[in-house]
């Protein structure tokens, strides 16, 4: 890939750690906000020369080498404090590189693991969960659509909920069609404090109904599974 | 005689005194004279110069009194065993009141010298002196103490246990009356002769009788169960020892003292009822079950007077009418399901009632009982999908007796059964419901006329007042305002007629309802172009409603309409009284006698399904013919007038098949129920979050459920809703560092 050849690159020209380009060896290392505000340019139409809207952002991941879908883009978003999924404004996108110090693409991408690591403090991940929702949600409606809510839950809690596909299947097969902030916060509440097992769960706890009704649910299916088990091993 | 001190020779006056005190103490004959010397002779001695002699007089007497009742145990022992109680009874008659009469012969002794040296109470209480042993008594107390050493004392084993054995005997049923008056009497000296002692207790009496007799009562009651248990069943016990525990009461006052008697019947409820508990409420289930009235009579004063005891009896009584609540209402079915379910329940309640005010004499432990039982069978769901029931067949229930219909019945009759109804109300958690299907078939009934009689109607929606409060009966009351304002309306647009000289051509009256009281739904009405026979009528009416009631937006409810209409076409002329829309439809038969089901949908404007409807009523009733019986009517079916319709009576209503209930009309009806309940609770949530700022989730579930209890229970997960959907409403936010705490927002 093309992170590849830029570690390549900086490997021959032996200068320190930080990477630069080799195009423009002068005074890269430092930030330039002007470098900074230009490169935004490169990806926007003179109509609208201010906001970064889908192509760009198509081609910007393109340039930083990471997928439109992978959580890094959304820890981006959050750094910039991006408002709308699939934008990025010139303000947000200067405040939030600013503060990244990165004015071109081989240096977003030598933060790529730097944003990673946001996930896995809990409390950091906890305000980029809860940033998600409002990031998501189509900015008319209140609550987030399910196919929105199912897919950001898939980004951000899919590989570390023990329960998440047991949810997702739950969500699935139920009648609601949205999902509203109250209950995107306490899904990551529950994933976080709920055992597996539900041993710890409340029924008297102040938990959404949403939740209260996975919970039934889940417990009515695993008894289903433990009644054809059981009855299995009988034969 | 001189009251100065003298120089007294002691020996010579002792020498007299002492013989009359011997006969004062023996209730000898002392002549007036001689007391009165020897009371001066006390005095005497008490003041006596130079020195006064009244603590040698107090040792003297008191040595007296010794050698006295020392010759009284040896004359009483003399009289052998057998003799003993009676022996000694009558040598403690007589002391006990020559002593009574000694004391006053030392009054002067008593009241100057004794008292004098005694500490006050308040020494005795607040200072640091004890009291000194050897501290002289006043001369009646002396007699007594004097007695309780030399007397009682030697005695005591010997008295005690012939009493014993004489009670023994009274509860073998051997009673020897003679002994009675002796017994008691010898009980009893051993508390009179204390009772110079402040103390409340009779401490010799306790020490020396009462803990040897309550012992051996346990003992004789204790042998006395198990002896029953061994000859009866559980009926002839409780029964028997009823019967003891009422021999026992009747025995301890004859005998013991009144500090004694609940110790005894304590004892003999131990025995007799406590150690048995278990055997008496084993048996609680089958007695209860079968009713045994008689046995549960007797059981019920025992288990009451044990603690703890009476609590499988009640819950037994609650699982029972539980039950034979549910079977009540279990077999019950057709047309008349309503009637049958609500005196079906009030049967069970009334029987039980019955019982428990003669059976446990009303305890209010089992009227808390019956009305659990009642609750939860008046409350059961068939279904935990569906509501339950009961609201809605008890207001149909009222709704039956309060209509016209009900023949055969007269209104003292009517007024008890809706007094009765009130008490399955009261049971009712969702009173809401009941609301709801009460005001829906009161608005059915006073806009079609179908009341029996108002006076009922207002005592009845007084009653739901006082069972449920002013804000409960509210709207009901209004729907009663607004037919009472109308008849003033229609009497003021009458004489607005006339004065006016407008003729409608009809008679015309109408009902004017404020929106809002009545259980009416606006989204329901359809479009209708009024025939032009009306039409003249409700401009009319309109122009004069606008001009007395500026800015009010009147309504036509045509389908809750009706009118008389007068058929000419036919043999006989009828009068038939029908809805307004069959009306309509009989009108335009005015210049045709057959029409296509698609032109009277165009000229009437109303939708298919309502034309439809009304078109097979009509058909029903014979007035117009469809081209084929057996299929189904459609926009192309050609109706023709039946120019042969005849009925017996002239004058007839056709309008019942549209006033009935159809199964989406409970389903509104609960669907409306619960919008009203959602609003309600979040009216609640708010109300209390805004007063408490911050609450915890179960803190605020069990307010919300005290509050709506009233009128209904909501179930936990319909709060928790409100809760999520008030919060997403941004009135209430979870507090950031508890998950279950949720915090007002102004």
């Amino acid at each position: 890939g093309p992170g590849d050849d830029d570690r390549h690159c900086s490997k021959r020209r032996v200068t320190s750690s930080s990477t630069r380009r080799h195009s423009k060896a002068e005074d890269i290392s430092s930030f330039s906000q002007k470098r900074c505000i230009a490169w935004f340019r490169e990806y926007t139409t003179p109509d609208d020369p201010d906001t970064l809207g889908p192509e760009g952002m198509e081609k910007f991941c393109e340039d930083i080498g990471v997928e439109p879908e992978n959580v890094v883009m959304l820890v981006l978003a959050w750094k910039m404090n991006a408002r709308q999924m699939g934008f990025f404004t010139l303000q947000e996108w200067t405040k939030g590189l600013t503060e990244l110090q990165c004015d071109t693409h081989t240096k977003v991408q030598n933060k790529l693991d730097y944003l990673k690591s946001f996930l896995h403090e809990p409390s950091t991940f906890k305000s980029i969960y809860r940033y998600a929702y409002d990031f998501a949600r189509d900015k008319d409606q209140r609550s987030m659509d399910m196919e929105t809510a199912r897919a950001m839950l898939q980004l951000l809690l899919g590989r570390q909920w023990s329960l998440y596909s047991q949810f997702n299947n739950f969500l699935e097969q139920s009648k609601y069609k949205v999902i509203n902030k109250d209950q995107w916060c306490n899904i990551l509440e529950f994933s976080r404090s709920i055992q597996s097992d539900l041993m710890n769960y409340d029924v008297d706890g102040a938990w959404p109904v949403m939740l209260d009704e996975f919970v039934e649910w889940l417990k009515a299916a695993r008894e289903q599974t433990g009644k054809g088990s059981s009855s299995g091993k009988g034969s | 005689m001189s009251l100065k001190p003298k120089t007294v020779d002691f020996n010579q006056t002792w020498d007299t005194l002492q013989e009359t005190v011997r006969g004062v103490v023996t209730l000898g004959n002392v002549p007036r004279a001689i007391w009165n010397d020897r009371f001066s002779d006390v005095y005497s001695l008490c003041v006596s110069f130079p020195e006064p002699l009244a603590d040698r007089l107090y040792l003297e007497t008191k040595s007296f009194l010794e050698n006295h009742v020392r010759g009284l145990l040896e004359l009483v022992r003399s009289k052998g065993e057998t003799s003993l109680l009676q022996a000694y009874h009558a040598s403690w008659v007589e002391y006990s009141q020559g002593i009574i009469y000694l004391h006053r012969l030392y009054l002067y002794l008593n009241t100057q010298h004794i008292r004098g040296q005694k500490l006050s109470e308040a020494e005795i209480i607040y200072g640091n002196v004890t009291p000194n042993a050897e501290e002289q008594m006043e001369i009646g107390e002396l007699g007594l103490e004097v007695w309780k050493r030399e007397m009682i004392k030697p005695l005591q084993a010997n008295l005690v246990s012939h009493i014993l054995e004489g009670i023994q005997q009274d509860r073998l049923g051997n009673p020897s009356h003679h002994l009675t008056d002796v017994i008691r009497g010898v009980i009893m000296s051993f508390v009179s002769v204390e009772e110079y002692r402040k103390s409340q207790n009779p401490e010799l009496y306790q020490e020396i009788f009462e803990a040897p007799f309550l012992k051996a009562s346990g003992e004789f009651y204790k042998r006395e169960a198990s002896k029953l248990l061994q000859e009866c069943d559980v009926s002839q016990y409780m029964e028997k020892v009823t019967q003891r525990l009422e021999e026992e009461r009747l025995r301890s006052q004859r005998f013991v003292h009144v500090s004694t008697h609940p110790k005894v019947k304590a004892k003999c409820e131990q025995h007799m009822v406590a150690d048995h508990l278990g055997l008496l409420q084993s048996e609680c289930h089958s007695m209860v079950v079968q009713e045994r009235e008689r046995d549960l009579a007797l059981l019920y004063p025992l288990l009451r007077s044990v603690q703890g005891g009476i609590s499988v009896l009640i819950s037994e009584v609650m699982e029972h009418i539980k039950q034979k609540g549910t079977e009540a209402i279990a077999g019950i079915r057709g047309d008349n399901y309503h009637v049958l379910f609500i005196e079906s329940l009030l049967a069970v309640h009334n029987k039980y009632r019955t019982l428990i005010l003669n059976v446990f004499h009303g305890d209010l432990s089992f009227i808390g009982a019956l009305d659990k039982a009642c609750i939860s069978v008046v409350n059961t769901r068939p279904n935990p999908k569906t509501p339950c029931r009961s609201p809605e067949l008890l207001a149909k229930y009222c709704d039956c007796l309060l209509k016209k219909s009900s023949k055969g019945i007269s209104d003292t009759e009517i007024d008890e059964k809706l007094f009765q109804s009130i008490t399955i109300f009261k049971y009712i958690d969702d009173k809401d419901a009941f609301q709801k299907f009460y005001s829906r078939m009161l608005a059915k009934r006073l806009i079609h006329q179908q009341s029996q009689s108002m006076d009922a109607e207002e005592a009845m929606i007084d009653r739901l007042k006082q069972a449920c409060g002013y804000e409960f009966t509210n709207k009901l009351h209004r729907m009663f305002t607004d037919i009472s304002l109308s008849t003033d309306l229609n009497v003021k647009f009458n004489a607005h007629l006339k004065a006016e000289s407008i003729d409608l051509g009809i008679n015309f009256s109408i009902y004017v309802l404020q929106a809002g009281a009545w259980p009416l739904n606006l989204t329901s009405l359809s479009t209708f172009s009024v025939p032009q026979e009306l039409e003249k009528s409700v401009q009319t009416f309109e122009t004069f409603y606008h001009k007395n009631f500026n800015g009010r937006k009147l309504t036509w409810f045509h389908h809750l309409c009706q009118g008389d209409l007068k058929l000419g076409y036919l043999k006989k002329p009828y009068i038939i009284t029908m809805q307004t829309f069959q009306m309509a439809i009989m009108l335009l038969f005015e210049d045709t006698n057959e029409m296509a089901c698609s032109e009277v949908e165009q000229a009437l404007k109303l939708s298919q399904d309502v034309i439809l409807k009304h078109i097979a009523s009509l058909i029903d009733c014979k007035l117009l013919l469809s081209p084929d019986p057996s299929e189904n009517l459609t926009s192309e079916s050609i109706l023709k007038l039946n120019m042969d319709y005849s009925n017996k009576r002239t004058k007839l209503r056709i309008t019942a098949a549209m006033v009935r209930d159809s199964p989406q009309e409970v389903e509104h009806t609960m669907n409306a129920i619960n919008e009203d309940r959602k609003l309600y609770l979040q009216a609640a949530i708010v109300r209390i979050m805004k007063s408490r700022r911050v609450l915890r989730h179960n803190a605020l579930i069990q307010e919300v459920l005290g509050q709506s209890k009233v009128t209904f229970a909501p179930s936990i997960s319909m709060i928790k809703k409100c809760i999520e959907s008030l919060i997403d409403k941004q009135y209430l936010e979870r507090t950031p560092n508890s998950p279950d705490e949720y915090m007002y927002i102004a």
